[in-house]
């Protein structure tokens, strides 16, 4: 692939992007304006996170960018890499699912880990419930990373870009079909279904943006069956190299549980003093999804088709090229950046105030000060 | 309003060394090279958790959100630096003086570009939006000519990308 197929594709996956952000940004909206910016917000929030914690610290390393290497080398053996990939398949899928299970049977210690200050409240049982239903999603996630990177390595980058557009609509739908069927949703008057509802439906969401992937990786040519035969030497590496990508994310996941602590922790003195908006970890969450666009429009889209271009070079030894290209990169990616690192230094105020209008003064700006400050940090990302 | 300006000043480069930071691990991945990565990220994050732990205790309540920005913004700046060091040991040699010449010289033209609307951002007509869509035409019209202007010459790859030229 040249730099200028490389940069090609990128543009295709930003686009990608910007629509599965623009959708989630209005996503966003339309549950801070369901459920508020506070306590209630605050679990479903920990709650829906939970799989993304829980997927990032044990597979997701892996799954982005370590296997890629691996799937990438697997793709110049006489059988195109089809033996290699559905052995990594069936190993993921396997540990996927027991994961999600475990999960699901601890999330009331998971709760207690995230969100300590809930325990005894009702706080509590709503997350622990919301939790149990939102937990399928690691599996769906996993899933959905896998049948990306394939699809990338086989240098057909736009739909993993695209697929979480369809999951961020199903959740809008979602939210709206609530907004519009219930009276002001609260911690007090919360109802089982309610919880079913918001629970399952956004775990839905997931389950259809993995399933779009399947059709793509199929056509690529990779010949995908289940494998259990995982004695393998490639196999063993990928599991030694995931070990690392797991030690990796548990540090960054500890850090980010520090976080996520001394924020609620936070949220609950402020309520103590009166404060009820615009403080602890929805106020983060919400200003760290505005964030990370131009990160994720720009960074994430180029890096994800010089990933294999990247592996390819490494294999065939030319290094020089890898510098070149990386270097290429990094400039190409400063033309974007800066200015979006300058505007957020200059107006985060009115981005903040234009991005959430229909939300009360003071949370729009609480939300803009961390939005201003990180500027696309991803906590816990890699 | 001049502790957010203030804030925001301090934090908001933050965007810069993320990005970068992400090119450099990929790069480390391409190597197969966890385990530097492990330590890198473990020694970026123990400062990180002090100075969370630190903003916490000095911080009122309600500032605490924008303190653990802070430590982010603070942790990614070290974290590139880290992983800078470590793809060296690849034969991966990255201009980085240049690099940071190159950025420095975005951000001055990119300043030159925004700042005539910044300095009337009370004086211009119309809400947040109109006065956001103003910002973000004229500073994109600004700078890409200053970018021509000056002769930079990434943009002419870029224009030839989106051109579909080789």
């Amino acid at each position: 692939m040249s730099d200028n197929q490389l940069f090609r594709a990128s543009s295709v996956m930003a686009i990608g992007t910007i629509a599965s952000r623009i959708t989630g940004l209005i996503r966003n909206l339309m549950l801070a304006a369901l459920l508020g910016t506070a306590i209630l917000g605050d679990t479903y929030n920990v709650a829906n996170t939970m799989p993304n914690i829980l997927y990032n610290l044990l597979i997701g390393g892996a799954l982005t960018a370590v296997f890629v290497p691996q799937i990438v080398k697997s793709l110049r053996d006489a059988d195109h890499g089809s033996a290699f990939i559905s052995r990594l398949f069936t190993v993921t899928v396997t540990f996927l699912f027991a994961l999600t299970a475990l999960g699901i049977l601890l999330a009331p210690k998971l709760v207690n880990i995230y969100a300590p200050e809930y325990a005894g409240t009702k706080e509590f049982d709503v997350t622990v419930t919301l939790m149990r239903y939102c937990l399928p999603q690691i599996f769906f996630l996993g899933l959905f990373a896998l049948l990306g990177q394939i699809a990338n390595a086989k240098n057909r980058f736009g739909p993993m870009m695209w697929a979480p557009v369809v999951n961020n609509l199903m959740a809008i739908a979602l939210f709206y079909f609530l907004l519009v069927s219930r009276d002001d949703i609260s911690l007090a008057n919360i109802s089982s279904e309610d919880l079913l509802w918001l629970g399952l439906g956004t775990t839905a969401g997931y389950l259809a943006q993995a399933l779009i992937l399947f059709p793509v990786v199929m056509k690529s040519g990779v010949k995908l069956s289940l494998r259990f035969d995982w004695a393998n030497s490639q196999i063993i590496k990928s599991f030694r190299l995931a070990g690392w990508s797991f030690a990796y994310a548990m540090i960054s996941q500890l850090s980010y549980l520090v976080t996520i602590n001394i924020a609620t922790s936070a949220a609950v003195k402020s309520a103590a003093d009166g404060i009820t908006t615009g403080v602890g970890y929805t106020p983060y969450a919400n200003a760290y999804l505005i964030l990370i666009l131009p990160h994720s429009i720009i960074t994430v889209s180029i890096v994800t088709a010089l990933l294999p271009k990247l592996s390819n070079l490494v294999i065939d030894k030319k290094y020089k090229d890898v510098s070149d290209s990386m270097s290429l990169t990094m400039r190409l990616m400063g033309i974007f950046i800066i200015p979006a690192a300058i505007l957020f230094l200059l107006f985060g105020e009115e981005i903040a105030k234009v991005l959430y209008f229909g939300i009360p003064i003071d949370d729009a700006n609480y939300r803009y000060y961390p939005f201003s400050i990180c500027a696309g940090i991803n906590p816990g990302q890699h | 309003m001049q502790i957010i300006g203030i804030t925001l000043s301090a934090f908001a480069l933050g965007l810069i060394p993320v990005s970068i930071n992400l090119v450099l691990l990929r790069g480390l991945n391409a190597f197969e090279n966890l385990k530097s990565q492990v330590i890198g990220n473990l020694i970026m994050n123990l400062i990180s958790v002090v100075l969370s732990l630190i903003a916490a205790s000095y911080l009122e309540p309600e500032w605490v959100t924008v303190g653990l920005a802070v430590v982010f913004t603070i942790h990614y700046f070290i974290g590139a630096g880290i992983s800078f060091i470590l793809i060296k040991k690849h034969q991966v040699v990255i201009p980085v003086l240049s690099l940071i010449t190159f950025y420095l010289k975005l951000i001055l033209i990119f300043a030159v570009a925004v700042l005539p609307v910044w300095f009337f951002r009370y004086s211009t007509p119309g809400g947040n939006l109109i006065f956001l869509l103003l910002v973000l035409s004229s500073s994109a019209i600004f700078y890409l000519l200053l970018l021509k202007v000056f002769k930079i010459s990434e943009i002419t790859t870029l224009i030839k990308v989106i051109k579909g030229g080789r």
